[in-house]
């Protein structure tokens, strides 16, 4: 090849490298592993993580472990899928392509709004990109109204994002009693110059928000309402938000796509009013014809993206969560229509037994009054990550402790249930935290 | 619909026609040969003022967006409300139902430089297209 | 192999969905009712309107979409810039064992020891490699560790009490550049890239003078494939006046075990995981971008960073300049288990052989393909090759759209084409190390075919692709009037999913 090429070495092809900017060693890196060994030491490591497949996990707070079809992950490992480019050649890139679209179709039909894209990278990006769709629409105002009772990472992503561009983000504080949006410090703080609160429900403390009666009062004073979901399972109980009169939904499918994954990857769902169209951030993918009359998908709207857009874009964003959508569609697909229903009763009916059983332990109450889905907030007598730990070591995971979030908050955790927890699962968690404690 | 031989021109290609004080405006027929099929018009809404120079909206074919920037200052009268769902228009009958905007005239004498249909002509010749 | 058109066309699921089909089993519960506690007016009045279909249905209703796909199990795929290269099976094995797929993000510490030192094994690789001085792995794709990076620089700036907000940028960067600048509250400025393809240094050393520049963001190989061989003396230009430079990892495939950014004096730098380190693309995500950065910066970087703290990893939130979160939780841990693999099962020699193979095929074609089309840059060539239809166009109007579409009757993914925008109909080609001297033959052999029948039957080349899925697609139909979801009224053959079942 070198001779071909019209060279002696491979060295005369790197000559553009200046001599003092040469590594002039190799690379201080282990010495490599074959196969075997790989695995080896993979695994000596996944040895010392607790985990959802053998362990009970009552854990959520935004990330949730459901059941995983045995078929969404066997199609997820077809190389044409998971290791194919970015749509942008669409004559042989079908596959990829109407799988989005029936993606984009379920974000809509499960939101109840009429368009969506093709994902984000995750729920704090979707949150942060609807709310700046908001303010696109909106075209005017500085302020964005978030709640206490949205997640927190996904506050501190927005605080990040937010921090040179000219708006301000001001908290709602919630009731302390029902855990639900003070509509009282709400009704203080709506202005003209508000340009959308966002509503996160079920909240952060897992209790369900009178999205309908909030999008009345935002909508009475011009602004919009950004609906946030993080466990879309409760899509399958809820009405969904575009019918409770969200303008803008953005969440998260990761408890449909993959499980936790220790963070990621999962996928944002972003999906909006039809009038929105063309200010969406990211890829959208759209039906069309060939020449040949078929019916065929191509990535469309591209204007409104880097590529052509440069600084003017909508967003940055270029990558989003393709794989992952496809993992929720064909998980939806699966569960279907009354699937959905059924797993969304079966969660919310074992919170609701959790709740029963724990709550009977001595010192241990529910932290809000309002309604949950399928998670919810617990005070201990001990400091919530006490308790963590001794479960651990019990080998149940349970709770999340909300002092990683706020530090005042020591005894305070939550809980999640899923249709894999069940009654013999929640004996043995009540059991087990009865003697922790 | 009036005659290309009857309007004023920009150097970025766009056309104007005056009419009670009214400057009707579009893009040439060259222009909308350079963008190709055009797929979405945004022009903002009617009844905000621009200044000279100032972007009025922009156009867009598949993969190139063209902004249309105000030939003169003055108050959007209105805009194309038809060309939200038929932006084809633009390439079709440029000078006709594809026009963009009516600006009220603020200031006439900001028309002179502006070149007429012959002086255009000739500018294109020149930009050697 | 290449996708084929399959003798019917594949219906949307929505369109076979029939009531009472399901393709999941749930467990049954003894858990009594729940209570009724929740507003009537809170709850779907139906069930959400979604597919009803069995599993087997499911099952092959994908298995067709994913015939209509080209990826890398297919064959070449040689995007300049995007470094598609082969994604090892052992990677998707590790990064499916429970003990590291099923690990929530809030479990306590000392419950997911493993996966914290995963992530500091990877920063220190990482390290190692870019010559950086820390990275942070949150970011989830490259134009998120982009804007990262933006605004940790900007964040230091302020810090010293410095408002300058210029960020320069050659014209032949990638949209994301100047997009993140934007988004981080900066102002891009494009520079022009000389004619032998690099950094011009006059126009160059004269605008950083003026003493008003945040950074310069620089791929290096740029995208034309070039070496910025001036980066010592640019990075040392923007640092005499205050300013931080920003390399775009997107190349870093050419560098590996060669040089290092940070050697150079790259202040910030994003990886692109997919790229560099064969984590998978995903038919467009999700990706990874993980960011390192040297000296002062290091303390802007995200929180929490994973620290050793006596004889166990923890993760650590004590930094008070930090910028933030960029993301919930810790990254894209999956895909950063995948990378690490890869690095491991690679070493230092591996890498370094990488960087090599990739360069000498990349140069392989530019010997054999210099003969077809034209060269826009003299310059060598480092991992990519960029080149142009101009002749090619003259002669026979067959432009570089016609060429890519025509390739994949040849059962090729086509290169990346009209990019850099700076080279008139680019044809922009990276091999990668992947493809052995074979496949780039068949790859020469296929363009020359081309090349040939354009000159002969330029009208066949310019209604390319004939035997793909689809044929060519109408997108101005696409914008115009926009259809981004099924819906069963305007579907255009609504009885579509009965035929034939």
């Amino acid at each position: 090849m070198l001779e071909r090429i019209g060279v002696s070495s491979i060295d005369e092809l790197t000559a553009a490298i200046p001599e003092d900017l040469r590594l002039g060693r190799e690379l201080d890196l282990p010495a490599p592993s074959c196969e075997a060994e790989l695995l080896a030491w993979f695994r000596s490591l996944a040895a010392k993580n607790l985990n959802a497949a053998t362990e009970p996990c009552f854990l959520g707070a935004g990330v949730y472990q459901h059941g995983q079809p045995t078929t969404v992950d066997h199609l997820l490992n077809r190389g044409e899928f998971f290791t194919s480019y970015t749509p942008y050649q669409p004559e042989i890139s079908q596959g990829t392509l109407q799988a989005i679209f029936e993606f984009q179709t379920m974000v809509c039909s499960l939101t109840g709004l009429d368009v969506s894209q093709a994902s984000l990278y995750q729920g704090a990006a979707a949150f942060v990109e609807g709310l700046l769709l908001a303010r696109r629409v909106r075209r005017r105002g500085t302020i964005f109204l978030v709640p206490e009772s949205v997640h927190p990472h996904y506050v501190e992503t927005l605080r990040t994002y937010l921090a040179h561009l000219d708006f301000t983000l001001e908290v709602v504080a919630i009731d302390p009693v029902s855990g639900r949006i003070d509509e009282d410090d709400l009704g203080r703080r709506l202005n003209d110059e508000v340009i959308a609160l966002a509503v996160q429900s079920p909240n952060f403390y897992g209790v369900v928000e009178r999205t309908d009666l909030l999008a009345r009062r935002v909508h009475d004073a011009g602004a919009l309402l950004v609906a946030v979901f993080n466990e879309p399972y409760s899509l399958g109980l809820l009405r969904s938000p575009g019918d409770l009169g969200a303008d803008i939904a953005a969440g998260e499918f990761q408890a449909f796509a993959s499980p936790a994954g220790f963070g990621g990857p999962h996928v944002g769902v972003l999906a909006a009013r039809e009038k929105m169209m063309r200010q969406m951030p990211g890829r959208i993918v759209g039906e069309t014809q060939d020449c040949e009359g078929r019916r065929g998908f191509v990535l469309t709207l591209s204007t409104r993206e880097q590529h052509i857009r440069r600084e003017k874009a909508t967003s940055n964003v270029c990558t989003n969560s393709g794989l992952m959508a496809l993992a929720s569609t064909i998980h939806l697909c699966l569960l279907g229509k009354q699937g959905l229903a059924l797993a969304a009763d079966l969660c919310r009916r074992h919170a609701a037994l959790a709740i029963e059983k724990l709550t009977a332990l001595p010192g241990v109450e529910r932290i809000y009054s309002g309604p949950v889905f399928n998670e919810f907030a617990l005070r201990f007598p001990l400091p919530a990550r006490q308790i963590a730990e001794r479960l651990a070591e019990r080998g149940i995971l349970a709770p999340v402790p909300l002092d990683l979030f706020d530090p005042s908050r020591e005894n305070d955790g939550l809980l999640a249930l899923t249709e894999l927890t069940g009654p013999a699962e929640i004996d043995r968690l009540a059991v087990a935290l009865g003697e922790v404690l | 619909m009036p005659r290309a031989e009857d309007c004023l021109f920009t150097r970025d290609h766009e056309w104007l026609h005056i009419e009670d004080g009214k400057a009707r405006l579009g893009i040439t027929d060259f222009a909308q040969g350079e963008l190709g099929d055009i797929v979405y018009v945004d022009l903002g809404e009617a009844g905000r003022s621009v200044a000279k120079g100032e972007e009025l909206g922009t156009i867009e074919s598949v993969k190139a967006v063209a902004e249309v920037y105000a030939p003169v200052a003055g108050k959007v009268a209105a805009i194309n409300e038809m060309l939200a769902d038929a932006p084809e228009k633009v390439n079709e009958d440029p000078f006709g139902d594809g026009w963009l905007a009516e600006v009220e005239v603020a200031d006439p004498s900001a028309l002179e430089g502006l070149m007429d249909f012959e002086a255009y002509r000739k500018f294109l010749e020149e930009e050697d297209h | 192999m290449k996708p084929c058109r399959p003798s019917r066309p594949e219906p949307l699921i929505f369109e076979v969905s029939r009531p009472g089909r399901a393709g999941y089993s749930l467990p049954r519960t003894e858990a009594p009712a729940a209570p009724e506690d929740i507003e009537p007016e809170l709850l779907g009045e139906h069930e959400p309107d979604l597919p009803e279909v069995s599993e087997v249905e499911v099952l092959r209703h994908f298995t067709r979409l994913s015939h209509l796909n080209y990826s890398i199990d297919d064959g070449m795929l040689p995007l300049g810039s995007c470094t598609m290269k082969y994604n090892p099976r052992v990677n998707e094995k590790i990064a499916r064992l429970p003990g590291l797929s099923m690990v929530h993000p809030f479990q306590v510490e000392s419950s997911c020891q493993g996966a914290l030192e995963l992530m500091a094994r990877l920063e220190e690789r990482l390290v190692e490699i870019t010559g950086m001085d820390a990275f942070t792995l949150q970011p989830a794709a490259g134009a998120h560790g982009e804007l990262t990076g933006m605004l940790m620089i900007r964040q230091c700036l302020l810090d010293r009490g410095d408002e300058r907000r210029v960020v320069l940028i050659p014209d032949s960067a990638h949209g994301t550049n100047p997009a993140s600048c934007a988004f981080s509250g900066l102002t891009p400025e494009s520079i022009a890239s000389g004619a032998d393809g690099r950094v011009e240094m006059d126009a160059f050393r004269r605008r950083v003078a003026r003493g008003d520049v945040a950074a310069l963001m620089l791929t290096n190989p740029n995208t034309l494939g070039i070496f910025e061989s001036n980066i010592g003396e640019i990075c040392d230009l923007i640092h005499e006046h205050g300013g931080f430079v920003y390399g775009d990892g997107a190349n870093l495939n050419a560098m590996l075990g060669l040089t290092r950014p940070g050697d150079q004096g790259i202040d910030v730098i994003h990886l692109n995981l997919h790229k560099t380190f064969t984590t998978p693309h995903g038919g467009g995500g999700p990706g990874s971008g993980p960011v390192g950065v040297r000296g002062e910066l290091s303390d802007y970087l995200p929180v929490p960073r994973v620290r050793r703290a006596g004889s166990r990893w923890t993760l650590a939130y004590d930094a008070p300049r930090s910028i933030g979160r960029v993301s919930a939780y810790y990254g894209n841990f999956g895909m950063l288990l995948r990378a690490l693999a890869y690095i491991q099962e690679m070493g230092a020699e591996g890498l370094r052989q990488v960087g090599q193979d990739a360069i000498l095929n990349a140069n392989y074609l530019r010997s054999a393909l210099a003969e077809l089309f034209d060269l826009p840059y003299q310059t060598p060539s480092m991992h990519e090759v960029v080149l142009s239809d101009r002749s090619l166009e003259a002669e026979t109007g067959v432009t570089t759209l016609d060429v890519a579409k025509r390739l994949m009757d040849h059962g090729f993914h086509p290169p990346t084409v009209y990019f850099p925008l700076v080279v008139s109909g680019a044809l922009m080609i990276e091999p990668t190390e992947t493809e052995s001297r074979e496949e780039l033959d068949a790859f020469i052999e296929a363009l020359r075919a081309i090349h040939r029948e354009a000159h002969e039957d330029p009208e066949t080349v310019k209604a390319a692709p004939w035997h793909t899925p689809v044929r060519r697609l109408d997108e101005v139909r696409a914008n115009r009037r926009p259809r981004v979801r099924w819906n069963p009224e305007s579907a255009p053959s609504a009885s579509g999913g009965g035929e034939g079942r």
